[in-house]
């Protein structure tokens, strides 16, 4: 990414196109349809593809140095808003929470796939952060 | 079901790595100078030469003039299909039998589909369309202020429509276990928390999901609007559309994340056994209160733009400035803040309290004020005026006239003891008919014809337009007044057949009118294709205009910040022979 | 809205808003003094509140959205060049004569301007400015 940023940054001043508002709208969607609608390929695709849109989005305009650091945090947010929701049925104990894996309970299966997805952005976080580290060098 | 999840996630996967794939190539295409709040000064013409060709380009700009054309290709498309969901309706209502579509719920289908396709994939977005592209032009800003989100803010508009519109869709694919909704656009409780179908949980989700896109919207016009003037524009020669949308964005913003809330609640309502709307927990009249707590609000969402437009265009054609130029915004201003106190007067009949109701009487009254003063303002304007009868002039003179029966019907419709007799009768829908066609549609057909030449660099065909204006006025006058007309006869809405007692009308009488007002649909429909045929006919042959003042402005001394623009673009492409196409225009919008 | 705050011209603009607002004071004043239907206060406090906040709310805007305007019309007033319109500078010199007030809003007067316009002929023409077929 680096290098080609440097290649095109002779045509400073553009900037009149962006890939990410498309993704970040179509994340949005496919995510909001997989949690209400409790299609969990949904629900963990789409929120996935929304908060690396997001990111993505951040960093493009300025407003981040580098994505992953938002990316981080967001795939926290998720995982916390995922427990949330399994809290609400299960309670705060450990123990309930790992019976409530084996569940049924559209409810926390919907806690489970928002928390999915932060575990996923959270790995895709650290893989980005350690592979650009790497290539940045070049 | 377990097989359905793994093969859903591999398509997602594979999705996903196609995404990944898509924005490292694009990677290639785009300069990263970081722009927050459009200050990298992208605005000048030599800039626009580095768009990527075909449909990258469209999916990938953050352009407010290619959003703005994004939007506007949009608005048509439901167009279409609210204006064939609407035609299949009325061919139904022409017998008193359900002779046509087979079964009610068909209808009752089309009638949501209608409604809400109109309100908020054809209405809000054509309003759009027009802002995004003319705001920045009219106030002197390079783009607006936040690029991207104005992008965001368009492309969570077409999946909201697959959602609203999915039900139609699946019920072929899954048997009909998921239908149509059959909620009407006003999704009273508990009517629609009841229904298990679930394609209303998709249409509610796809609501949601343009009530984002419309607040997104909003934000944005109003800090372009408050920081990205230039520095010759202040408040007091800003143009009147600029400050129509302003208002209208104020309202948007007080308004849709009401409805955005609403819907979560009807949507925990339904899927998740809370009790809102429930008869025995929040009552189903809390939705009525919520609800038109954002619905009254829409309506001038939708109307103050299109008055702002009329208000724009209308003074171009009479050869003299604007009567009463800062009357209209003190109206304007007035209205935004008042349509937030009349809400309870679409719930006259559901036994509030009488003190509560005569409050709501003496607000909706009230409102009427500044909305009568804009239309003695258009005719003041006209009155003495040069008039040129162009297409866009015809569509506003028709606008004004259409207001004066719609917004008059209105006011009748304000009084409670008049309400309770016409209340859910085909007068209210004609009533809202004459606003919403008569004016709205009318408002956005005359800035299409008006700015045509800047848009597209051709004109269009004037004869088409004026069979267009002529048909259209026709038809609207034939549909709606025939409307007005079943509504003394009290035919209630939003039925499919109708059957009557003598003694209250007599049916043939009613049939008639019903056939009537199915004439006057087909008029419509014939001068929209019309409408249509010209704009693309005229898109890809028509004569490409050289003179930078199509209008003949400059004679009144009219010309104004957008032909300028368009001036420039003129002068910017002398050198290079294909006119426009720098700046993509060549390309085919269809996406 | 004291007339110091506001000169003679605003206020006369500002009737636009004072009409609903009398319309609505007026109400207030049925409410409280006829009283219709019966006393209830909670319902009255309802009642009254609706009108009351729209009322003022309405107050406060056009107060502060005149006093936006008449400030920026004076300083269009202080330093008409500045807010020329810029098209001036970029087209042709035959055309400045008549693109000087180009921007129909840009006149600080307000209504008086459409005096001059009654010059022009009002016969109305069928023509198109342009060609199109």
């Amino acid at each position: 990414m680096s290098q080609r940023e440097s290649e095109t940054g002779e045509t400073a001043g553009t900037g009149k196109l962006s890939s990410w508002p498309l993704f970040v709208a179509l994340g949005l969607a496919v995510g909001e349809v997989g949690v209400v609608m409790a299609v969990y390929p949904l629900a963990i695709g789409g929120l996935v593809l929304f908060a690396g849109s997001v990111a993505g989005i951040l960093t493009e305009s300025g407003y981040a140095e580098r994505p992953w650091r938002a990316l981080t945090a967001l795939s926290g947010l998720f995982v916390l808003l995922g427990l949330v929701v399994v809290w609400t049925q299960t309670g705060t104990e450990l123990s309930t929470v790992q019976s409530a894996l084996a569940s049924t309970d559209t409810v926390v299966l919907r806690g489970f796939s928002i928390t999915g997805a932060g575990v996923v952005s959270f790995a895709a976080g650290l893989a980005g952060s350690s592979i650009t580290e790497t290539g940045r060098a070049a | 079901m377990a097989g359905e999840q793994l093969a859903l996630t591999v398509l997602m996967g594979v999705f996903l790595v196609g995404v990944v794939s898509l924005v490292s190539r694009m990677e290639n295409l785009r300069a990263y100078a970081p722009l927050t709040s459009g200050d990298a000064g992208y605005g000048d013409s030599a800039a626009t030469g580095h768009k990527p060709s075909g449909l990258l380009r469209w999916l990938t700009t953050v352009d407010h003039k290619d959003i703005g054309i994004l939007y506007g290709v949009y608005a048509t498309v439901a167009f279409v299909w609210g204006g064939l969901a609407v035609m299949l309706m009325r061919v139904e209502l022409t017998t008193p039998a359900l002779d046509v579509l087979g079964s009610t719920g068909v209808y009752n289908g089309l009638l949501t589909s209608h409604g809400i396709t109109m309100l908020f994939l054809f209405g809000t977005p054509i309003i759009a369309a027009f802002s995004n592209y003319f705001i920045p032009l009219l106030i002197g800003a390079d783009d607006m202020a936040f690029p991207r989100i104005n992008g965001i803010a368009f492309w969570l508009l077409p999946p909201a429509a697959l959602l609203i519109w999915a039900g139609f869709f699946l019920d072929p694919l899954t048997g009909g276990t998921v239908e149509a909704a059959q909620t009407s656009w006003v999704m009273y409780a508990p009517l629609s928390a009841e229904q298990a179908n679930q394609g209303v949980d998709l249409m509610l989700l796809g609501l949601h999901l343009s009530g984002i896109s419309a607040t997104l919207g909003a934000i944005n016009f109003i800090v372009t609007i408050f920081t990205e003037r230039s520095p010759d524009v202040n408040w007091a020669n800003l143009d009147i559309f600029s400050w129509t949308i302003l208002t209208q964005s104020a309202l948007i913003l007080f308004a849709f994340p009401l409805l955005g809330s609403a819907i979560i609640m009807l949507l925990l309502d339904r899927n998740f056994q809370t009790a809102f709307f429930a008869v025995n927990g929040g009552s189903p009249i809390l939705w009525q209160h919520l609800f038109w707590f954002f619905g009254h609000p829409e309506v001038y969402i939708l109307v103050l733009p299109p008055m702002g437009l009329v208000s724009w265009i209308l003074p171009k054609f009479s050869g003299r400035k604007l009567f009463g130029y800062k009357f209209v915004i003190y109206s304007t201003l007035a209205i935004g803040v008042l349509s937030f106190g009349v809400w309870a007067h679409h719930m006259f009949s559901t036994g509030i309290d009488p003190r509560i109701r005569a409050s709501f009487m003496a607000v909706s009254l009230a409102i009427a004020i500044p909305s009568a003063v804009k239309t003695f303002n258009w005719i003041a304007t006209m009155w003495n005026g040069n008039i040129r009868l162009t297409a866009p002039m015809l569509f506003c003179i028709g606008f004004v006239a259409n207001f004066v029966i719609g917004g008059i019907t209105g006011v009748f419709l304000a009084a409670i003891p008049i309400d309770l007799v016409l209340h859910d009768t085909y007068y209210v829908v004609g009533h809202f008919h004459w606003i919403v066609m008569g004016m709205i549609a009318f408002a956005a057909f005359g800035a299409i014809y008006y700015w045509f030449p800047i848009v597209t660099g051709k004109m269009y065909q004037k004869r088409l337009a004026k069979m267009h204006f002529w048909l259209s006025e026709i038809g609207v006058v034939i549909t709606f007044f025939a409307m007005l007309l079943l509504g003394y006869l009290g035919m209630p809405r939003r039925y499919a057949t109708y059957e009557f007692n003598g003694l209250i009308a007599p049916l043939s009488q009613v049939t008639t009118l019903h056939q009537v007002a199915t004439l006057g649909a087909f008029i419509i429909l014939f001068a929209q294709i019309i409408w249509v045929f010209n704009l693309v006919q005229s898109y890809l042959e028509g004569p490409v205009v050289e003179t930078e003042d199509p209008w003949d402005l400059k004679e009144t001394g009219q010309y104004s910040r957008e032909f300028e623009w368009f001036a420039e673009q003129l002068d910017s492409t002398d050198d290079d022979a294909p006119a426009l196409a720098a700046d993509g225009r060549g390309e085919p919008s269809d996406d | 809205m004291s007339s110091r705050t506001f000169d003679r011209e605003t206020l006369l603009d500002l009737i636009v808003n004072a009409i609903p607002l009398a319309m609505m004071a007026f109400f207030v004043g049925v409410f409280v003094l006829y009283n219709p239907f019966g006393t209830d206060i909670a319902n009255q406090a309802i009642q009254l509140s609706i009108v009351v906040i729209t009322f003022s709310a309405l107050v406060l805007l056009t107060y502060f959205s005149a006093r936006a305007i008449s400030n920026a019309e004076a300083e269009l007033k202080a330093d008409p060049e500045e807010f020329a319109e810029p098209q001036a500078a970029a087209a042709d010199p035959s055309e400045l004569t008549s693109s000087d007030e180009s921007h129909g809003e840009t006149a600080a007067t307000g209504r008086d301007e459409h005096v001059d316009d009654e010059s022009v002929e009002a016969e109305p023409t069928d023509e198109e400015p342009t060609d199109a077929e």
